[in-house]
């Protein structure tokens, strides 16, 4: 027992915080990897009131890992509570990211496939796709948490790095395994930081440890019949703040721009990075 | 039954990704960051540190370092199991252009990750800070 106790104590002592770099979105994702060898924790609250519904937070954990510089995984645990309703675990899912090349291009492709294991209740809206609407957060938790959903989710993330500008982009293709067909969606996201140069006294509240931006994410219909009639969109500016060595907020209230979207849904993102966790996969040689 | 079925198919994956890793074999060594520097197209190596003359670029670079570097290649550059030092002949010898492209590109087989998401002013300021502990 103690020589356990005593493994254990040794490995958290090579466990160090690490910064890496933290994608400022919340729904899309950009070409940067986790560093391999580091883990991520990340709590990602959502606060929404869709009409004709009552109001809720969800929120869904996430634990990311850099397997190797070309693959990082994740999983996914969600859950939500509706006011006069009910607090529900909804589900997790399982996700792999694979970076296709090497170096830096005008524009990096990354592979994303994912499982996904929920019910109906879901709020999180951590994509939206098909014809994804404010009904289904509205629906009571006592109805859509029967319905459960297996899904898979592959996603063509394409990244750029321009003049301190991140650009990415998303196609979003979803296949639930109970034969409904292949739903579509996307989601776009452009960021900044305040200031593109460090200054050399270590600070808090400098510029440079923000980071601006907006992402755009929607619906685009379903196989057979493509779309954005009858789809949710949103647009969400976001602000990330690199509080400390390894502890990242970010903030993005998301207006719902047609008469399917919820008409705000407000993120808030809590991460932190540990670095030299695990093993990993490739090295020096 | 297929729940199950997926359930079960997503663990051994993450299974497998997990034997993987631990079956890994880290060496540090000077030839492969040699390698990479040296890959360098000619004009990217040949290019000028803008902010050589800043006095303050190589503090600032120090502050980045420590924040993104250390934890892989040791607060004072020393390297550690997972990356090399940079107290190096290659890294002494590469040019301003050389470590600037390498930082931007990283070189994914190794682990070395491509810090473009950091802006190029603090690729050079990082680039400061390492020429200056030559």
């Amino acid at each position: 027992m103690l020589r356990a106790l005593l493994s254990i104590a040794a490995c958290a002592a090579c466990v160090t915080l690490a910064s890496a770099q933290e994608r400022a979105y919340f729904v899309a994702y950009d070409h940067h990897m986790e560093e391999p060898g580091s883990l991520e924790l990340s709590l990602n609250p959502v606060f929404g009131h869709p009409e004709g519904g009552n109001a809720f937070a969800a929120a869904w954990l996430e634990v990311e890992y850099g397997l190797a510089g070309w693959w990082t995984s994740e999983l996914y645990l969600t859950g939500q509570t509706t006011r006069d309703e009910s607090t529900l675990f909804t589900g997790w899912r399982f996700e792999n990211r694979f970076r296709i090349l090497d170096g830096d291009r005008p524009v990096n492709p990354v592979l994303y496939v994912e499982y996904e294991d929920g019910t109906g209740a879901a709020k999180t809206v951590q994509e939206v796709v098909g014809f994804d609407n404010q009904e289904d957060l509205a629906a009571p938790n006592a109805e859509s948490s029967q319905r459960t959903e297996q899904e898979v989710e592959l996603k063509l993330i394409l990244g750029s790095d321009v003049g301190g500008w991140n650009v990415s982009e998303n196609a979003i293709a979803v296949k639930s395994l109970h034969g409904e067909p292949w739903e579509f969606g996307y989601a776009l996201g452009a960021s900044r930081p305040l200031a593109l140069a460090a200054s050399p006294a270590p600070c808090r509240f400098c510029l440079e440890n923000f980071r601006v931006g907006a992402e755009l994410y929607g619906g685009l219909g379903e196989q057979g019949n493509l779309t954005l009639s009858g789809t949710s969109h949103y647009l969400a500016p976001v602000v990330s703040w690199e509080v400390g060595k390894a502890t990242t907020l970010r903030l993005s209230p998301a207006f719902g721009l047609t008469s399917s979207s919820a008409p705000l849904l407000l993120r808030i993102g809590f991460t932190y990075e540990f670095g030299n966790v695990g093993p990993r996969i490739g090295g020096w040689r | 039954m297929r729940r199950i079925t997926l359930a079960c198919a997503a663990c051994v994956g993450l299974g497998l990704a997990a034997a993987a890793a631990m079956t890994s074999e880290i060496e540090i060594g000077d030839p492969e960051i040699h390698l990479s520097l040296a890959g360098a197209p000619t004009d990217q190596g040949a290019r000028e540190n803008p902010l050589a003359s800043d006095p303050n670029a190589a503090r600032a670079g120090g502050k980045l370092y420590a924040r993104h570097c250390a934890s892989c290649h040791g607060a004072d550059l020393q390297g550690t199991r997972r990356a090399p030092g940079l107290r190096t002949e290659a890294v002494g010898q590469a040019s301003a252009g050389e470590i600037e492209w390498f930082l931007r590109n990283g070189r994914m087989r190794t682990g070395m990750p491509s810090w473009s998401g950091l802006p190029e002013a603090r690729r050079w300021q990082i680039v400061s800070f390492l020429q200056s502990k030559r």
